[in-house]
């Protein structure tokens, strides 16, 4: 059984500005490289009553998520299944109380939705639906990313045939650089943010969002580190299944 | 809700394979679009646009002075909000269209909200107490297809007519800060709006991709790319949706491309017009009589 | 405290318009391109749009009639149409219930017997409200429904009146409702001389009452006698169309 181990929180930072993102040695306030992840945890089967679970950290990012279904669904009929995501940051997630704003859960679950839907092999289960849950517990930056990453372990949990797994993967511009996987607070005072789904095996980007005004040969950029950003963690997913599974 | 055959989606699939849409264009052709602004007297900025005669969108812009956001408490504040009517489609009823304005309002609020489109800035009254909130009002009428570009056009353009009251900030002796509003309705400052982008979207019909998608393309489409750029050719978001395909990441490269040549020429296209409206007296407003 | 002055000394209302008189009425049809029937209404600085579906299918389970079609209603205001943003369009009380008043007028005047298990829609859009929307929007129904080719006993017209210091007013713009006084939304049958709705909820004496009603009724009156002239004209040039075209 996963036993959470009681960590000491980091110290939240200041709400100001820091005087600089990128030091002299080229890494950024949390150390890290431009290109680095944060330490990544992922875990399935966390919740028992569901058909699949998983649950992801991105050091302080951290989601749970659980897929319940295939069940019959009340709309009109459909030779293909649904696929229904709903996306939720907890009240307690940031560090000013968050009051409740359905609009971005709202979107975010969309984007969410539109992320694994391509990866379901839809066509198994007519006539009916699966349903993703996304619960944000702590949101460090990046939390979309996380919640599709864990949809995707979840959705492979419960046993739904899965063309693949979907990785994902966040990214911003901060004094001029392009850093991968941000904080929080890398995520307020940057430009351009990006998020990215991506089949690693299909090689295919199935979500992409972003806002900020960027020139096109960043962006072009931004895709290829954010696909490779996908690629790495994908492969973590698949390692973290096998491993999962085969114990 | 619109509903189309498969033979006719394959009509519309093998139309695009060659090259020539239903409605005569080529892949790459952007239907015509019309501009109208300041038609709602009790806005600050009004405009509605019209694409193919019959995507029909009205943006309606007001001001009000507010708190501002906590995170940012030297800037202005936005309100992205938009309505899909009824008479657009009746599965817009009641609580049916929440899902397509929760992406068109997420669209536009990524588009505008990054700090270089507008000078939110200058919308700050006094840091951390108050602030002009700009309310974006928009509301669907009518669809022939791709209401994410007309809505971001009109919705350029109505920032662009919107006029934003002068205001006297002062002090009073026990230290509270006081606005006075100017009455006069010819004294107001204007937004700068040149940095403002438009969207263009981009539809992947098949192994081909076409822009500006009519209703019945969106419909056989299989995934939808919508960029926004401004006058620079800088991206401003991106949006991706449809759900049953993903796009190899050189083919987005060159839908990038492709939307950036084509906006800016929308760009150009859309400030002649809005210098035409701006000139234009409104005497010779139609408006909805039309 | 200076009191608005509602009556000049010369007997003309705040807007210059005389008691019995009502604004200036401009309306179009057909303007939509998916809905069945649209119009778009104006009376003075009031601007509505309408949208009719139908008869079409049911769309709510269990709710056909086998007898009848259903009239389904939906009344909304933009957030941008009132002098002070509106925080949210749909669904407030005031938008239920004039939807419900809404569809219970026109529920009694379609010929609802000729469509069994169809529902008719009918969608209204207040983009800009000076007063008087509830009524400006039967108007705007009617002539979407006139569009859309739905069999109706009569032309509904609707019209409000008020009373303001002891003087009887038709047609009260904002400024006019927000004095407190009366207010009476009244619709007829203009050619029937019936009347579909009637609302009321303050003091009156019968002879004021008396006296508003009759107000009302000649509001309803004048603005069906523009919105007529209107139609035939237009049914007139669809007509020519329609001859060109053979």
């Amino acid at each position: 059984m996963y036993a959470p181990q009681i960590k000491s929180v980091r110290p939240l930072q200041q709400s100001d500005k820091p005087s600089k993102f990128i030091g002299d040695d080229g890494k950024r306030i949390d150390g890290r490289s431009l290109d680095e992840f944060r330490s990544v945890f992922m875990r399935t089967g966390m919740v028992k009553q569901a058909k699949g679970s998983a649950y992801i950290e991105l050091n302080n990012t951290k989601v749970i998520c659980s897929a319940y279904g295939p069940r019959q669904t009340n709309n009109e009929f459909s030779d293909k299944g649904m696929l229904n995501c709903d996306f939720k940051i907890a009240s307690f997630a940031s560090k000013q109380r968050r009051k409740k704003t359905r609009d971005e859960d709202k979107e975010f679950s969309i984007y969410m939705r539109d992320a694994l839907e391509i990866s379901v092999n839809l066509d198994k289960f007519p006539k009916s639906v699966v349903d993703v849950y996304a619960l944000v517990l702590e949101d460090d930056g990046s939390a979309l990313a996380a919640a599709i990453m864990c949809g995707s372990l979840a959705l492979a949990d419960a046993g739904i045939e899965l063309y693949d797994l979907v990785g994902a993967c966040s990214a911003i511009k901060v004094d001029s650089h392009i850093v991968i996987d941000p904080s929080s607070t890398e995520q307020k005072y940057g430009v351009g943010a990006i998020t990215c789904a991506h089949m690693s095996n299909l090689n295919e980007i199935t979500q992409l969002t972003e806002a900020g005004d960027v020139e096109y040969s960043t962006m072009v950029e931004f895709v290829n580190m954010c696909v490779d950003g996908c690629r790495k963690m994908s492969d973590k997913m698949r390692q973290t299944l096998a491993t999962e599974h085969l114990k | 809700m619109i509903k189309i055959s498969p033979s006719e989606k394959q009509f519309l699939i093998d139309g695009i394979k060659q090259n020539m849409r239903t409605d005569g264009r080529s892949r790459l052709d952007y239907r015509a679009f019309t501009v109208e602004t300041g038609l709602v007297a009790q806005t600050n900025g009004s405009a509605r646009v019209k694409l193919a005669n019959n995507t029909d969108v009205l943006v309606g812009v007001k001001v009000e002075i507010g708190d501002p956001d906590p995170d940012f408490p030297d800037q202005g504040r936005l309100e992205v909000r938009v309505e899909c009517s009824p008479s657009a489609s009746p599965e817009f009823e009641g609580r049916g269209a929440e899902e397509m304005n929760a992406i068109l309002s997420a669209m536009l609020r990524n588009m505008l909200q990054n700090a270089r489109t507008v000078d939110w800035a200058s919308l700050c009254i006094s840091p951390g107490k108050q602030c002009w909130i700009v309310y974006v009002d928009c509301l669907v009428l009518d669809s022939a297809g791709n209401l994410f570009d007309a809505l971001s056009i009109a919705t350029k353009s109505a920032l662009f007519n919107t006029k934003v009251p002068k205001i006297e900030v002062m002090e009073t002796s026990s230290g509270q800060t006081e606005i006075e509003v100017s009455d006069d309705p010819s004294d107001f400052t204007r937004l700068s709006t040149a940095s403002i982008p438009i969207s263009v979207t981009l539809a992947k019909v098949g192994s081909r991709y076409i822009v500006d998608p009519t209703i019945e393309e969106e419909l056989c489409m299989e995934s939808r790319v919508t960029i926004a750029i401004n006058s620079k050719g800088n991206i401003c978001s991106i949006q991706k949706g449809g759900v049953s395909s993903g796009i190899n990441p050189s083919e987005f490269n060159k839908m990038l491309q492709h939307a950036r040549k084509i906006g800016l020429v929308l760009l150009k296209e859309l400030d002649a017009l809005l210098d035409k409206e701006e000139n234009n007296d409104t005497s010779t407003k139609i408006g909805f009589a039309r | 405290m200076s009191k608005i002055e509602f009556i000049s000394p010369e007997g003309l209302r705040v807007d210059g318009r005389r008691p019995q008189e009502v604004r200036k009425i401009n309306y179009r049809l057909n303007l939509f391109s998916r809905a069945d029937g649209s119009a778009y209404y104006e009376q003075g600085n009031t601007r509505v749009l309408a949208a009719v579906y139908g008869p079409r299918q049911v769309t709510r389970r269990g709710a056909s009639k086998h007898d009848r079609a259903i009239i389904n209603c939906e009344y909304s205001m933009a957030t941008f149409s009132t002098g002070e943003r509106r925080k949210s369009a749909k669904r407030d009380r005031r938008s239920t219930e004039i939807s419900v008043v809404i569809r219970q007028t026109f529920e009694s005047v379609i010929l609802t017997h000729l469509y069994p298990r169809t529902q008719i829609d009918i969608f209204m859009q207040v983009l800009q409200a000076d007063g008087g929307t509830r009524c400006a929007c039967i108007n705007a129904a009617s002539l979407a429904l006139i569009d859309a080719g739905i069999p109706m006993r009569d032309f509904v017209v609707s019209c409000a009146a008020g009373m303001i210091d002891g003087v009887a007013l038709t047609d009260l713009n904002y400024i006019e409702d927000s004095a407190g006084g009366p207010d009476l939304p009244l619709a007829i049958l203009p050619k029937q001389n019936k009347i579909c709705l009637l609302q009321m909820d303050s003091k009156l004496t019968i002879e004021q009452y008396e006296e508003v009603m009759q107000m009302a009724v000649e509001g309803c009156k004048q603005i069906h006698a523009v919105l007529d002239a209107k139609l035939k004209d237009v049914t007139d040039q669809l007509v020519n169309k329609r001859k060109t075209l053979l």
